[in-house]
């Protein structure tokens, strides 16, 4: 069994918790911010989406905006978004310099030490008085999510090589503010988050989304991930992208109803020759036809293959509905790598795992 | 019989269904349910066969197909062919996209009437 196979069984449990949970460690770009906003917008309500979308956009940007200072672009870099109870956490790390981490630091105390009031009055001043930075900014941004999610920004340092610091922040947005009810603390602390930030870059996982695979939902999720793939010219690319379409719909069509959604995991790791891809869900029954149809598929050669392919697709147009019956067979011929599955029982039922490597 | 245009979308082609005789698809097709999108050109097909029956020439320029659209495609394909009509498929695709030029080519082998490549650069 695959190494990636086992982490995707290990996340999934990490996530268990969370309605919706979203890890990006790929490129960081302007366009991808309302693919993001688009991917969680389904888990708030409607009076908290503009505070939700501003935060995403702050947080996300304040990446993009401080790329150019990284060792190496931002390639150490991550952005997470994890709904829990009711909450929203937004994450996001980065490497900064020693002046920029003592700024932060300076900065976000003084925030975190403001009460509501005083922090609008903060920021009024600060947008008067503020010299705008050539990059933008200038720590207003911070103000600004201090603001909005009214509780105090997270925030933890750590050295790393070259006198930098991997700077960790966390934004926890309540979604559903009672009046009058006692303020609730998030229960997700930074710290838990930065672990599994570790784990995700130790291991190349540029992109992992656990919640509804709903149209809302996968589509942005393709359009992040076609930009990642670019480095695998046309065809691999469109071998990437192909085998992440099939194996989201998969999870769409076959996956077990959890309460009116379709709940599954994706995730998309770089690997030393090209990407790995997977998916998990719980299944609708048993699922040991599956497993046999995928080791059956292992079992046979190219040709054999393509044979297969067009009799079941020849043989699918007879029947009605939207299932073609192909889509594995069309991921394993063209590609050498097998298709590793796995399935786990529990008291939801059977949860089964599907991968595969694609080389570039 | 008029002529009739899907229009494209996020996740489905410009589809052009003109009764002079010729049928095109622009875009990508990756619909979960590739069904539903294709139902009006199933039926254009059907009353073009029977009201018109000139030949027919389908243009095919997708730069991405799922499984799904793989199985509808084929199917309007084989209403086509094995109609009485004289069709012929026009498959354009991107000049180094390999595997979109093989997906023409198993379309072709399933199916009886010609296909001419176009590679586009």
């Amino acid at each position: 069994m695959g190494d990636q196979i086992v982490l995707i069984n290990l996340l999934r449990h990490c996530f268990s918790k969370d309605r919706i949970s979203m890890n990006y460690h790929g490129d960081f770009d302007d366009t991808y911010t309302d693919k993001l906003i688009s991917l969680v917008e389904q888990d708030v309500e409607k009076k908290a989406k503009k505070r939700m979308a501003l935060l995403i956009s702050e947080s996300f940007q304040n990446i993009v905006r401080h790329a150019d200072t990284e060792a190496g672009g931002n390639k150490n870099s991550t952005f997470g978004i994890r709904g829990i109870d009711e909450f929203l956490h937004i994450f996001s790390s980065n490497i900064v310099d020693k002046g920029t981490k003592e700024f932060l630091e300076k900065k976000l105390e003084e925030i975190n030490g403001l009460d509501k009031d005083q922090i609008k009055a903060y920021y009024t001043e600060a947008l008067e008085n503020s010299t705008m930075s050539a990059k933008g900014g200038a720590g207003l941004g911070l103000i600004e999510m201090a603001r909005k999610s009214e509780r105090p920004i997270q925030k933890n340092f750590k050295e790393v090589e070259g006198n930098n610091y991997s700077f960790y922040m966390q934004i926890d947005l309540l979604l559903n503010e009672k009046e009058g009810a006692e303020p609730a603390s998030p229960q997700l602390k930074l710290e838990d988050n930065t672990a599994l930030n570790e784990l995700i870059i130790e291991h190349d996982i540029i992109f992992l989304f656990k919640g509804d695979f709903s149209v809302e939902v996968i589509n942005p999720m393709l359009t992040i991930m076609k930009q990642n793939i670019s480095d695998g010219g046309k065809t691999a690319g469109y071998r990437i992208f192909h085998t992440a379409v099939e194996l989201m719909q998969n999870v769409s069509r076959y996956g077990k109803d959890m309460g009116g959604k379709k709940e599954g995991i994706f995730s998309l790791n770089k690997t030393p020759k090209g990407y790995y891809l997977c998916t998990g869900n719980y299944m609708e029954g048993k699922p040991d036809q599956f497993i046999e149809h995928v080791k059956h598929i292992n079992s046979l050669d190219q040709k054999e293959l393509d044979d297969l392919y067009k009799k079941v697709l020849k043989e699918s147009v007879k029947n009605e509905g939207n299932n073609a019956g192909v889509g594995l067979i069309d991921l394993r011929r063209k590609n050498p790598n097998l298709l590793e599955v796995k399935s786990t029982s529990d008291k939801n039922g059977d949860y089964v795992v599907v991968g595969i490597e694609i080389h570039i | 019989m008029l002529s009739e245009t899907i229009p494209e979308t996020q996740l489905g082609p410009k589809v052009v269904m003109d009764p002079e005789g010729s049928l095109s698809f622009h875009g990508k097709s990756m619909m979960e349910d590739a069904s539903l999108y294709y139902q009006p050109c199933h039926k254009w097909i059907a009353d073009y066969i029977v009201g018109v029956g000139k030949p027919l020439t389908v243009t095919m320029e997708l730069n991405y197909f799922n499984s799904s659209s793989a199985k509808q495609l084929l199917k309007l394909l084989m209403s086509i062919d094995e109609s009485e009509i004289e069709s012929k498929v026009i498959w354009i695709y991107p000049a180094d996209n390999d595997v979109l030029l093989e997906r023409g080519q198993e379309f072709e082998v399933m199916l009886n009437m010609p296909f001419e490549y176009q590679g586009k650069s």
